[in-house]
């Protein structure tokens, strides 16, 4: 209404009258299109004084519109009529509707009501339906909760974590969220982390006792394994026991070498068989831990757990190396080493068969610390021990220990090292023990021939060091040509290349026989060699003392051989190699020392026989024809000294000693001649000496049975100064010795100015039938005047 | 636990002394003790701490005065003001370390040496729970004990185990020590004024700790 009222207002406008009206007006009817508050226009007009304008304007309008109303009733008068009369009729048709309604209703009342019954029934029978529906599905649910929970439950009473673990996590992802049961969740909620705990608790204290176990389990596999490549080893020393009889027995015979051929390959097959066998890890229980370790995977809780273990079975290395200061290390030592060896066995199936709980990397930084503090604990002890055997007893138990490790694929060489390191110490105590030996047995000795009464005794102290002189075996009782400091210093030689080839074998390196030989050298002509030279410049009483020197080291040579052979044979070198390289005899001092010895002392003997040459008649009227009597005493007692000697001395040893004891009386006859003791001789005289020279000649005749061919010439050869003197002095024509020819032929040991004494001492007969005639001025002897010749050109020459 | 009374309001007053290798967990056990608390921070005693407990024993109030020292030689200086006036001692030594058991010997002489004959030794092997690391077994330590006439038990610190009980049988026997000492000199124990103070070392010794200004934790 409003909205059509300002275009007739605008109208009125039209008729308007002045334009400060006009304004107001517009601006008014902007108000009143706008429905803005007409107040402020009210107050203004009646501020501005002018109220009864607006007054008028207002009545004016109002009767305008009066007007205008009363047409349109008018116009509409008829119609209002009609409408009226419609409506009434209306009224009385809704009148009858309404009635007709009320019937309709209460006939579908009446009708509906057992419906509605059915249906409020049907409402609430399907509401029950829907809750039973949800309460089953709850139930259904709660059921398989309980199955599994019971299945968990009973996996835990069986200490089946892993099942136990499985239902939990199906609890959780499956159930947690679809349980409706707020307590049951909430106790599910409470139940699930206690249960994990209480797994995570009970496998750790399994795997505790697991690590306790392990501990005892590796000590025993340790030396169980260790055991087992003790066994090996022993196989391995026996089978080439056999390899070397075999090779000793194909120098005999081809067949006794096929048989031991087939020997050979029998204990080949069965050491295979053994081998195999022994391959086999001796068993031990990692369920535990591998159960521990699946437990801590399912958990999430792998690396935490990884840590773990290494952590404590390092902490358990670490323990392991204590090593007792109450107990001595020779004692301790071989559990010492089985520990560790026990646990790298474990590491090593733990590495394999543990799905990768411990890493490759980290078993290799474990057997670092353990081969550092093996090698500091080895160079500790070996710095403090004195005794050769306690040195080879660890060396042993420590190659022991790295052949068993190296199986299982751990590097030794470190410890190899240390082994090699204290190897010269090793053979300095075993050299130094050896010396207190070979005192003792020197010391011991009584320098008689043993005595042996029975087959056994020749057995240990002969054939042992293979110093028989025949294949045969003697008779019994059989006297040996040596005494017992033979034997004994055999035995200790024996024992020192047996210790020192224990010490190198399975040392790591594989070619020791050249150490052993270096040693065995130095055990030889330092040890021995020196013990036996104090033995002779100290302790020899007599001739027959020193013969039985001189044997022993006849005997003692025989044996060096042996010793070698030996040697290399431990040393698993062939013989043949060895028998190709020939050395030097390493007793040659104490050799050269006896013989010089005996040499001395039978020259001394000699001399007092040799005294009588004071008995000769230097003018006598005839020569002697059996020999002066110094040299007839010389030969009795030589021929007894060789009756003797031949018994026990080689011919070898006896020739050198003969040689020196006639070279001593050559030089002897040749002394006294140029001795004052002498003033002057006939050709008689010399004519006895040649056939004590002679004699002595006879005498090395007789022994050539003793010698090989053409030996004799040498102990005549010894005769030679002497006997070219003589030869000179009965020479008609003694001038030749100024021959240098001649003088290199026959007289090559004689000396010009002894030549030149003795020469001067020759008296002729005719010297006293001068001196009777020598107004006479008789002929001179031919002889003379030659021998003068020479005696004044052999002073000219001076 | 034994009840809370006044620090002077105690029957007898016993002076123990812990000995042994460094490290072996000597403080550990006396602040299990005295304060039930276990420090896994291995850090060296300095010197020497002491800390107080009672215990009731056959309804006697025993305070326990328990000396803790380190175990390094460079705090020997100390050794005969240490030992004066001890009545018991527990000689600790590592499960896991043998060497600290084979040094107990010599722990043990200088015990012996500097205190009374009626000294009351506990060899205790602590770190029992370390099962896995063990290096000492429970039956060498038995021998040695036995050998040595000592008691014996084996304790972890860290789990509590058998810490109060090696206490509480030291201090029991030390009570019986004085007990029979005490019947032997012809008193009574039981016409004792109460709050007097019985001890097998000087008083003067006890005294003169007071007043130096000694007080527990």
């Amino acid at each position: 209404m409003l909205s059509s009222k300002p275009p007739r207002r605008k109208v009125v406008p039209a008729n308007g009258d002045d334009s400060a009206d006009k304004l107001d007006q517009l601006l008014l009817s902007s108000a009143i299109s706008n429905n803005e508050d007409l107040g402020p226009f009210i107050r203004k007009a009646f501020t501005s004084g002018k109220p009864e304008t607006l007054h008028h304007h207002l009545r004016h309008f109002a009767r305008s519109k009066e007007s205008e109303i009363e047409e349109v009733c008018k116009a509409h008068y008829q119609d209002f009529i009609l409408a009226v009369d419609d409506l009434r009729s209306l009224l009385s048709d809704v009148d009858s509707l309404k009635s007709s309604l009320s019937d309709s209703n209460s006939r579908l009342q009446h009708v509906a009501r057992p419906l509605l019954s059915s249906l409020d029934a049907f409402v609430e029978t399907r509401n029950v339906s829907k809750n039973v529906n949800l309460a089953i599905d709850s139930v259904r649910t709660c059921v398989k909760l309980m199955e599994v929970c019971t299945r968990a439950n009973r996996h835990l009473a069986d200490d089946n974590f892993y099942m136990a673990l499985k239902c939990v996590d199906a609890i959780e992802r499956e159930y947690l969220d679809q349980t409706a049961s707020s307590t049951l969740r909430r106790m599910l909620e409470k139940k699930i982390p206690e249960i994990r705990s209480y797994i995570e608790r009970k496998v750790n204290k399994e795997f505790g006792d697991w690590l306790v176990e392990i501990r005892v389990v590796s000590r025993n596999l340790g030396q169980l394994a260790i055991g087992q490549a003790s066994a090996a080893r022993q196989r391995e020393e026996d089978l080439r026991i056999k390899q070397r009889q075999a090779e000793e027995q194909s120098r005999l015979s081809v067949r006794d070498c096929i048989y031991a051929l087939e020997e050979e390959d029998e204990d080949g097959i069965i050491a295979g068989g053994i081998g195999e066998d022994g391959g086999g890890a001796a068993g031990f229980d990692l369920t535990s831990l591998c159960r521990a370790y699946h437990i801590h995977q399912t958990l999430g809780l792998e690396d935490r757990f990884k840590q773990y273990y290494f952590e404590n079975r390092k902490l358990q290395l670490t323990s392991d190396f204590q090593v007792s200061s109450m107990t001595p290390f020779l004692e301790s030592h071989q559990t010492f080493f089985a520990q560790i060896a026990g646990f790298f066995v474990v590491e090593d199936r733990v590495l394999r068969a543990g799905g990768g709980l411990i890493s490759k990397m980290e078993v290799e930084n474990l057997w670092d610390i353990a081969v550092s503090k093996m090698c500091s604990v080895l160079e500790d002890q070996f710095s403090r021990m004195q005794t050769a055997n306690h040195l080879l007893l660890i060396k042993d138990y420590v190659s022991l220990l790295g052949v068993t490790l190296r199986r299982y694929g751990y590097p030794i060489d470190a410890l190899l090292d240390v082994l090699s390191k204290h190897r010269d110490k090793y053979h300095e105590l075993l050299l130094s023990d050896c010396r207190k030996l070979i005192a003792e047995a020197v010391a011991a000795d009584k320098f008689e021939q043993m005595l042996m009464k029975k087959e056994y005794e020749y057995s240990m102290n002969v054939l042992s060091f293979q110093i028989q002189t025949s294949d045969i075996i003697p008779a019994f009782p059989y006297v040996a040509p040596f005494s017992s400091t033979v034997p004994d210093c055999c035995r200790i030689v024996r024992s020192f290349i047996e210790d020192s080839v224990s010490f190198m074998s399975y040392g790591g390196q594989l070619e020791f026989y050249e150490v052993v030989k270096k040693y065995l050298d130095r055990l030889l002509s330092e040890v021995l060699d020196e013990a036996l030279v104090k033995l002779i410049n100290t302790s020899i009483n007599g001739v027959s003392q020193a013969m039985q020197m001189a044997a022993n080291m006849a005997v003692l040579e025989r044996a060096c051989d042996f010793f070698f052979r030996h040697a290399a044979q431990l040393s698993g070198v062939p013989l043949r190699m060895v028998e190709r390289s020939r050395r030097n005899f390493p007793l040659r001092k104490a050799r050269d020392a006896a013989e010089e010895m005996l040499s001395g002392l039978l020259k001394a003997k000699v001399d007092g026989f040799m005294t009588l040459i004071e008995n000769v008649n230097w003018m006598g009227d005839e020569a002697p024809q059996s020999g002066n009597e110094y040299v007839n005493e010389v030969i009795i007692y030589l021929e007894i000294l060789v009756s003797t000697a031949q018994q026990i001395l080689p011919s070898q040893v006896l020739k050198r000693v003969l040689q020196e004891v006639f070279a001593h009386i050559s030089e002897k006859i040749v002394g006294t001649l140029v001795s004052d003791s002498v003033k002057r001789f006939n050709v008689n005289a010399i004519t006895g000496i040649e056939v004590d020279i002679r004699l002595l000649e006879s005498f090395a005749d007789n022994q050539a049975s003793l010698f090989s061919d053409g030996d004799v010439d040498v102990l005549r050869a010894s005769l030679a100064g002497s006997k070219q003197l003589i030869n000179l002095l009965l020479s008609n024509h003694p001038e030749n010795f100024l021959n240098p020819v001649i003088r290199e032929r026959s007289y090559n040991t004689l000396d010009h100015k002894k030549v030149v004494i003795v020469s001067e001492k020759l008296r002729d007969p005719s010297d006293r039938l001068f001196g009777t005639f020598g107004s006479r001025g008789a002929r001179q002897n031919p002889k003379r005047k030659s021998l003068d010749t020479l005696i004044k050109r052999l002073r000219d020459v001076s | 636990m034994a009840a809370y009374k006044a620090d002077d309001d105690y029957d007898y007053l016993f002076k123990v002394v812990l000995i042994g290798d460094s490290g072996v967990g000597k403080s550990n056990l006396l602040s299990r003790f005295t304060r039930n608390e276990f420090s896994l921070e291995s850090k060296s005693t300095i010197g020497v701490e002491f800390a107080t407990r009672s215990i009731r024993v056959d309804d006697k109030v025993v305070k326990a005065q328990i000396w803790d020292t380190a175990g390094q030689e460079r705090y020997r200086a100390i050794t005969s003001a240490y030992y004066r006036g001890a009545v018991g001692a527990l000689l600790v030594y590592d499960v896991t370390r043998h060497v600290t058991f084979e040094n107990v010997e010599r722990w043990l002489k200088e015990l012996r040496d500097h205190t009374d004959a009626n000294i009351v030794v506990m060899l205790v092997g602590n770190k029992a729970d370390l099962r896995h690391l063990r290096a000492v077994s429970t039956e060498d330590a038995t021998t040695f004990a036995e050998r040595e006439n000592t008691f014996f038990m084996e304790t972890s610190a860290l789990e509590s185990l058998n810490v109060e009980n090696a206490f509480t049988e030291v201090l029991t026997q030390i009570y019986h020590v004085v007990s029979k000492k005490a019947l032997e000199v012809g008193d009574d124990p039981a016409a004792l004024p109460k709050g007097q103070t019985i001890n097998i070392g000087s008083r003067d010794d006890v005294s003169a700790v007071k007043k130096s200004g000694c007080c527990s934790a």
